[in-house]
C-alpha cells in the first residue's frame, strides 16, 4: 500500500468522500477491464463497475491498509460479476474430467503456440464457453499480468489450486477448441 | 513470456474489444457517491431524532406511571376537576412541550453540522 493511497484513504474515512475520486479515476478501468470480459456487455459492464467501486467505497472501513488495493477490488469486481452471471444464468460448457484427463500439457502448449494453427480462430468461440470463474482467472492472469499469488487471493483459493486451476482452463480451452473446429469442419 | 500468452492475451483482449468507460464515467460516479451520501446522512438524522424521540418519550411515560403513585394523595384531591387541570397533565405539558423544544434545537444543531461538513467537502 502506497503512502499516498493510505492518507487517502484516512481521509475518506474521516468523511471526505469526494478524495475516492482519485481511487475512481486509477481503478475503474482496471475494475471494467475485468468485468467487461467477464459479461462482455457494453450496459451491464459499466453498471456492475459502479456497482463494485460503490461497494468498495461502502467496505472501506474492512480495508485493510497492510494489503493491496489493486489486489482488494479486484476481489470485490470479480464478485459482483460472478453475483450478476449467477443472476443472469450466463451459459458455460462443462466438460468431463476425463476427457481434460487425456489432453497432455504438451497438446495445449503446441495449440496455443501455433498462431498459424486454423484451430486457434476457435479461441474466441471457445472463450465464450468458459465458467465467469475460469474467465477471471485468464483475464486476471494473462490479460491484465496479475502475478498468480494475487489471483489467487482476488479468487480466494490458494496459490496451488489457483494454479491447478489455471491449468485446467487452458485444458478446457483445448477441448472446447477441438470440439468448436470439429463442429465447422 | 510464452507465445501461448500473447495468443491467449489478444483473444481475451478482443473479447472486450471496443468497450470502454465513458470519459466523464469518474464525474457521474462521484455525483452518485455525494446524492448517496447525503441521502444516507439524512436517514442517519431521521434515525437519531427517532431514537431520542422514543427515548424522551420512554421517560415521560415512566415519570407519568411512577409519579401517579407518588402524587395519588394529590390527584386524590384534584379528581373533580377538569381532565386539563389534572396534576398528571399539568405535569406532562411542560414536559412534552420541553421535549418538542429539544427535539427542535436537535434538529436544527445537526442541520448546521451536515451543512458545515458538506461545506467543507
Amino acid at each position: 500500500m502506497e503512502n499516498l493511497e493510505a492518507q487517502i484513504i484516512r481521509r475518506i474515512l474521516e468523511g471526505d468522500v469526494n478524495r475516492f475520486g482519485y481511487f475512481v479515476d486509477i481503478y475503474a478501468p482496471k475494475v471494467f477491464s475485468l468485468i467487461s470480459r467477464i459479461v462482455p456487455v457494453r450496459e451491464d459492464a459499466e453498471e456492475l463497475t459502479q456497482d463494485a467501486l460503490m461497494k468498495a467505497l461502502r467496505a472501506l472501513p474492512e480495508f485493510s491498509m497492510g494489503s493491496s488495493f489493486a489486489t482488494w477490488i479486484y476481489r470485490i469486481a470479480y464478485n459482483v460479476a460472478l453475483s450478476h452471471c449467477r443472476r443472469a444464468s450466463r451459459r458455460e460448457v462443462a466438460v468431463d474430467e476425463a476427457q481434460l484427463r487425456a489432453v497432455s500439457d504438451e497438446n495445449v502448449d503446441a495449440l496455443l503456440d501455433s498462431p498459424e494453427d486454423v484451430r486457434i480462430k476457435c479461441l474466441p468461440e471457445a472463450l465464450d464457453m468458459l465458467s465467469p470463474t475460469e474467465l477471471a482467472l485468464v483475464t486476471l492472469y494473462y490479460y491484465e499480468g496479475v502475478p498468480l499469488k494475487e489471483v489467487a487471493a482476488v479468487m480466494d483459493m490458494s496459490e496451488a489450486n489457483a494454479k491447478v486451476r489455471l491449468m485446467r482452463t487452458r485444458k478446457k480451452l483445448y477441448v472446447l477448441i477441438e470440439k468448436i473446429y470439429k463442429k465447422y469442419e | 513470456m510464452n507465445k501461448h500468452d500473447d495468443i491467449l492475451r489478444e483473444a481475451i483482449g478482443r473479447r472486450g474489444a471496443g468497450l470502454s468507460l465513458p470519459p466523464d464515467f469518474t464525474l457521474g460516479f462521484m455525483a452518485r457517491v455525494r446524492k448517496e451520501e447525503r441521502r444516507r446522512r439524512r436517514i442517519g438524522v431521521i434515525w437519531s431524532i427517532l431514537g431520542i424521540a422514543v427515548a424522551l418519550m420512554s421517560v415521560v411515560v415512566v415519570c407519568i406511571v411512577y409519579c401517579r403513585d407518588a402524587f395519588s394523595d394529590i390527584m386524590l384531591s384534584f379528581r373533580d376537576m377538569s381532565a386539563w387541570d389534572s396534576p398528571i397533565m399539568g405535569m406532562a405539558v411542560p414536559v412534552i412541550v420541553g421535549v418538542g423544544v429539544l427535539l427542535v434545537f436537535d434538529t436544527l444543531i445537526r442541520a448546521r453540522i451536515s451543512a458545515k461538513s458538506e461545506k467543507r467537502q
